[in-house]
């Protein structure tokens, strides 16, 4: 779904532009409600993610409305704050890899020696699947935020490099580049002024497309058991512990791929609005 | 230098710098397999003795070069823990694998053929127009979201099918299904979705081709139109992108063998892994790099030959 | 192109169209979540069907069957014999190969007299020299060969007996003896198993599938008559618990071994399965402090820990009640140990807030490693809560069994770890010999201190009841003042059974004994 799309020549603004669209208001709205959830619901319950009780793997009760975890942990406020990590893990990962990705995607697209070589490190990266680098990169550092959130940097650096580079061969054959360069204006000029704003643009769509694989990857990591590592909440782990106790407590699992589904959900229904206008 | 040609260098270098990093990754691990193997009681003798035994005494390159070897004579050496050989171990557990990913490949096609005929129906009608946010949610949810929302109602809720476990399609076919439904289907629906999508939008395309427009003009049926004019001639790009999926059905695999206690590729994958058995995990990864590596030609060199203009261009990058 | 893949679109879809529908029509058939759908009764069994299907957490290793490493299968018994048993209540040796035994006046000579109707499984008739074979094997390879370190000299004798001469009286022997399985000298290379084990056990090795599936078979010549009492055995490894019990659910498996306690309440009150512990034969969960780490060189900050920990709690979340929560790693009836010393030290938070001021160690941080596994790592987050309760800072690691080994054989892990390991369930003497963690000179708690070794000798020489009774007690006060090894939980060993399988029995080493094991239909 990441096909390199053709880039016109100063897009308009695709924010403001997708939201207006009911798809990206709906995903929009949901994104909204998940990120509201983690970052006001722990402060209304004002409870301790980590503080262990004699109840465990007890059903729903007023004190605990969705019930207990094995060692007796609140798993309404855990599911609050994996929101909070999934979130970190997002923004911390999603933007570098955009970056890095745009960078190495421009740089290669400039010289044909090192664009030979981006193109086998991003082929390098795509073959291996998003969860077999994370598994490959736990291994030498310990799992944890460090490892999930290099994974999902390196998974996600040959998408924006490859759109990246696309874009800037796109601008670099396009009529008033050539003339520009014809005319002797500057090369860095016309980067700048012309290829730069284009890619970015591009950049930008991407990002709510990575942002939904960046929170798929630390679930799928999580719940193989090389993702975030416990205590701390992460609705990945809590996916995996819990479906174990599917027979025994539904909600320990269900309220985490409710949240976790709903955010990738919202993230998916934008980057598609995006996706459409840019295309327009 | 033809596209071909470029492109096969390309996937073999490729393949040639997945397995430099992959010896690596695993050998720069802490832990050693020796250990493991033996325990906190072992005395220092029996270490040594048994790392000449499995070879991690000599130097790395040589390690490197010995794998090698046996990977492309197809012998990749012995499991350090089970000091099985390798192909062997992963005989027993591909069964359980291929037979998943070929249920879920095979509902990922029929999936994708009808959901793609449905979301291009002529008249954007109401089934459109429901199917879309639907095909979005499909879509957008992980393997283990789907997995744990289908154990829940069809295990828990229902208790009509197993919530894991597996059976042998040739022992017992009747249970191996059940066994299979819910990890095939969770595991085949996000792919079905992209292919439906392309599907509706080639549909789209071809209906505006002039030989469709004369097909209607001279007031053939719309069904034969479909069948006759417009679907063969979409099924190329579907194909191609089927094969893309096959792909990473088998990445999704590793997790959904995990969630329904499947004993497959995957599980041997994990475990070799926490027991740094090298051979194994080192073989079970280049495979999979293997795979995508190749799914991934083969799909670039099909589009070049449906489109020659990009076999020109160069680019070729179909994601 | 459009041709080829127009005359490719119908008849695929054809095949699609009837393949669903046989799978449907087949699914009518029988129920997958139905445990009677598969199995030995029924017309649906296949002819090849197993007796009894075993799901067990670790894989069973034919190169771990003579010198025990960190997954000794519980299955060892299955296929090899020993010379003796423990009876699982009083830890005394009841005969099995060896029948009778006679010591010497001196206590150095022993004579074990062996059964005359033991045959291996190639029909071989058991002989005094591979008892000889086996026991020189151990005192080499085996894990508990420091227990065999005063044998002097082991020898075959006329009339299928064996004698063994010590160099010093040694009140443990029998635990070594009933450890050790029997084995025959010619399959056995420089102490590594040749492909197929061959033993005097009740079942027969036949074939050992990709470090996953162990076939075994009734052996028809076993000594004990009418014994076994199934033709086939399948013991396949699976390492989830969640796969383990669905396996038992759907009746793929009708015993399962090695799940966590606490994974098997979901089988509470369904009176299709049962759930057996075996308490003589226990994993002793513990805390190991490494004491040349600060700030546990001091003895409040150790205490601190024995009152800061929960074990009730343990007990309850992390073993489902399938445990027993003890201050000390013997079993609590061990002649010497008094009740009080097992209840010595309970859950006081205050009170080890109150040492560890005292010892001016408030908010010290500490590292607490331990192996990547469910239980231990459901473990570490209790005790690591526990702790942090107390006023401790608690930095955990958790490393993989490749990891930690290491660690725990050079002896550098610091401060804190949590482990488990099993000898100290046989006796205290021989836990404080053979079990790295505690092991008198060479433990990973860095002691080093002369009156453990003073104790060491002293219960070595306690031959006699009285004795072994006074040093136990005197051991156990030492370990209890002394806080260095900080006992969690005894873990009871623990199977998930259908009804329909009646006396598995469990030796007191944790041995899954099947001999008289049947099953209903």
């Amino acid at each position: 779904m990441t096909t390199a799309a053709p880039v016109r020549r100063r897009a308009r603004p695709v924010l403001p532009a997708a939201l207006r669209s009911g798809k990206g208001r709906t995903g929009a709205v949901l994104v909204a409600l998940v990120v509201l959830l983690g970052l006001l619901g722990p402060l209304l319950l004002s409870a301790d993610p980590y503080r262990q009780g004699p109840d465990a793997l007890a059903g729903p009760s007023w004190e605990h409305p969705l019930g207990t975890d094995e060692v007796g942990r609140d798993l309404l406020v855990r599911a609050l704050y994996g929101v909070r990590i999934e979130l970190l893990v997002c923004l911390l990962a999603v933007p570098v890899a955009a970056v890095l990705g745009t960078l190495l995607g421009l740089l290669g697209g400039l010289n044909r020696l090192l664009g030979e070589a981006v193109q086998r490190l991003f082929d390098l990266l795509l073959g291996f699947h998003g969860l077999l680098l994370g598994l490959a990169i736990a291994l030498i550092v310990r799992p944890g935020l460090g490892s999930v959130v290099a994974t999902i940097v390196l998974s996600a650096l040959p998408s924006f490099g490859r759109q990246a580079r696309a874009a800037l061969l796109a601008q670099l054959s396009r009529d008033h580049v050539v003339a520009a360069r014809v005319l002797g204006v500057p090369r860095g000029r016309t980067l700048r002024r012309y290829v730069l704003p284009n890619v970015t643009d591009a950049a930008t769509a991407l990002l709510a497309v990575g942002m939904a694989h960046a929170a798929k990857i630390e679930g799928g990591l999580s719940v193989l058991g090389f993702g975030i590592q416990p205590p701390t909440p992460s609705l990945g782990t809590m996916i995996n512990t819990g479906s174990k106790y599917l027979f025994l407590e539904p909600g320990y699992a269900l309220a985490p791929v409710v949240l976790l589904g709903l955010l990738v959900f919202g993230l998916t229904l934008l980057a598609d609005s995006f996706n459409r206008e840019k295309l327009r | 230098m033809p596209y071909w040609t470029r492109k096969a260098a390309g996937a073999l270098a490729t393949l040639w710098l997945a397995s430099v990093a992959v010896f690596l990754l695993l050998h720069l691990a802490p832990g050693d397999p020796v250990s493991a193997a033996l325990g906190a009681e072992a005395d220092q003798e029996q270490r040594e003795q048994l790392g000449r035994q499995l070879g991690v005494d000599r130097p790395l390159p040589v390690q490197y070069l010995t794998w090698l070897r046996g990977l492309l004579t197809g012998d990749p050496g012995l499991s350090f823990r089970y000091r099985e050989p390798v192909t062997k171990m992963i005989g027993q557990s591909l069964g359980s694998t291929i037979q998943l990913a070929l249920a879920a490949g095979l509902l990922m096609l029929v999936l994708g053929l009808l959901l793609g005929a449905a979301l291009a129906a002529e008249r954007r009608g109401r089934l459109a127009r429901a199917l879309d946010p639907v095909t979005t949610a499909v879509l957008a949810l992980p393997v283990y979201v789907t997995a744990v929302l289908f154990v829940f109602v069809f295990a828990v809720l229902l208790r009509v099918l197993p919530a894991g476990g597996e059976k042998d399609l040739f022992a017992a076919p009747d249970l191996a299904v059940q066994y299979l439904a819910l990890p095939a289907v969770a595991l085949a629906l996000p792919g079905s979705v992209v292919l439906a999508r392309l599907l509706a939008t080639e549909i789209r395309r071809t209906r505006q081709e002039e030989f469709v427009l004369t097909a209607i003009a001279k007031g053939a049926p719309p069904r034969r139109i479909l069948l006759r004019h417009v679907l063969p001639n979409s099924l190329a790009p579907f194909f191609v992108e089927f094969g893309l999926n096959l792909g990473e059905l088998l990445g999704g695999a590793v997790v959904a063998e995990q969630l329904f206690a499947r004993h497959g590729l995957g599980q041997l994958l994990l475990d070799a892994i926490n027991q740094r058995d090298y051979p194994v995990a080192q073989t079970l990864i280049m495979l999979a790099v293997a795979v995508a590596v190749t799914v991934q030609l083969g799909s670039e060199l099909l589009v070049g030959r449906l489109d020659p203009r990009i076999a020109r261009a160069g680019t070729g990058e179909a994601r | 192109m459009s041709d080829a893949a127009h005359r490719h679109a119908l008849p695929r879809r054809g095949f699609l169209g009837l393949s669903a529908g046989a799978v449907l029509l087949a699914a009518g058939c029988r129920s997958a979540t139905d445990p009677t759908a598969d199995g030995a009764k029924g017309a649906s069994a296949t002819a090849s069907a197993p007796d009894l299907q075993i799901v067990y957490g670790s894989a069973p290793d034919p190169t771990q069957l003579l010198h025990r490493g960190p997954d000794t299968p519980a299955f060892v018994n299955l296929v090899l014999d020993r010379l003796v048993d423990l009876d699982p209540q009083t830890l005394q040796p009841v005969p099995w190969l060896a029948t009778s035994w006679e010591w010497s006046a001196d206590r150095l000579k022993l004579v074990l007299k062996l059964r005359e109707d033991v045959t291996f499984h190639d029909g071989r008739a058991l002989s005094a020299d591979d008892v000889v074979f086996s026991l020189v094997g151990a005192a080499k390879t085996s894990q508990v060969k420091p227990l065999l370190e005063r044998l002097a000299d082991i020898r075959a004798s006329a009339g299928n007996e064996v004698t063994l001469t010590l160099a010093r009286p040694t009140s443990n022997l029998f635990d070594a003896l009933a450890f050790n399985p029997v084995v025959d000298a010619r399959s056995y290379v420089d102490g590594k198993a040749a492909d197929k084990v061959n033993g005097t056990g009740p079942f027969t090795w036949q074939s050992f599938k990709g470090g996953n599936q162990l076939d075994l078979a009734r052996y028809d010549r076993y000594w004990q008559s009418g014994r076994p009492r199934f033709e086939r055995i399948t013991i396949r490894s699976v390492t989830s618990s969640q796969a383990a019990l669905s396996a038992l659910q759907s009746g793929q498996a009708q015993l399962i071994g090695a799940v966590p306690g606490r994974d098997l309440k979901v089988l509470a009150g369904n009176p299709g399965f049962t759930v057996q512990s075996a308490k003589a034969s226990y994993q002793q969960a513990f805390l190991g402090v490494n004491i040349a780490t600060k700030p546990f060189d001091d003895i409040r900050v150790r205490q601190a820990l024995q009152y800061a920990v929960d074990r009730e709690r343990i007990v309850s979340q992390v073993y489902g009640g399938s445990a027993e929560a003890s201050s000390l790693p013997w079993p609590s009836n061990t002649p010497g140990v008094t009740p009080d010393q097992v209840k010595r030290y309970g859950h006081d938070p205050e009170k080890a807030r109150g040492l560890l001021k005292e010892a001016g160690a408030e908010g010290a941080r500490v590292p607490l490693t331990a192996a990547n596994s469910p239980v231990f790592a459901s473990l570490v987050e209790l005790v690591k809560f526990d702790l942090e309760q107390a006023g401790f800072g608690v930095d955990v690691q958790l490393l993989d069994n490749a990891a930690i080994q290491p660690k725990i054989q050079q002896g550098t892990l610091e401060g804190l770890f949590v482990a488990n390991h099993g000898m100290v369930s046989v006796s205290p003497l021989s836990g404080i010999t053979v079990s790295g963690p505690l092991q008198v000179g060479k433990n990973t708690s860095h002691v080093t201190d002369p009156a453990f070794a003073e104790l060491q000798s002293r219960a070595f020489a306690a031959v006699d009841e009285k004795a072994r009774a006074d040093v136990n007690h005197e051991l156990s006060e030492y370990l209890l003042a002394q806080s260095f090894h900080i006992t969690l939980a005894h873990a009871w060993e623990t199977y998930a059974l259908a009804s329909s399988v009646h006396d598995v029995a469990t030796s007191a080493l944790g041995y899954l004994r099947l001999t008289d094991t049947r099953r209903d239909g």
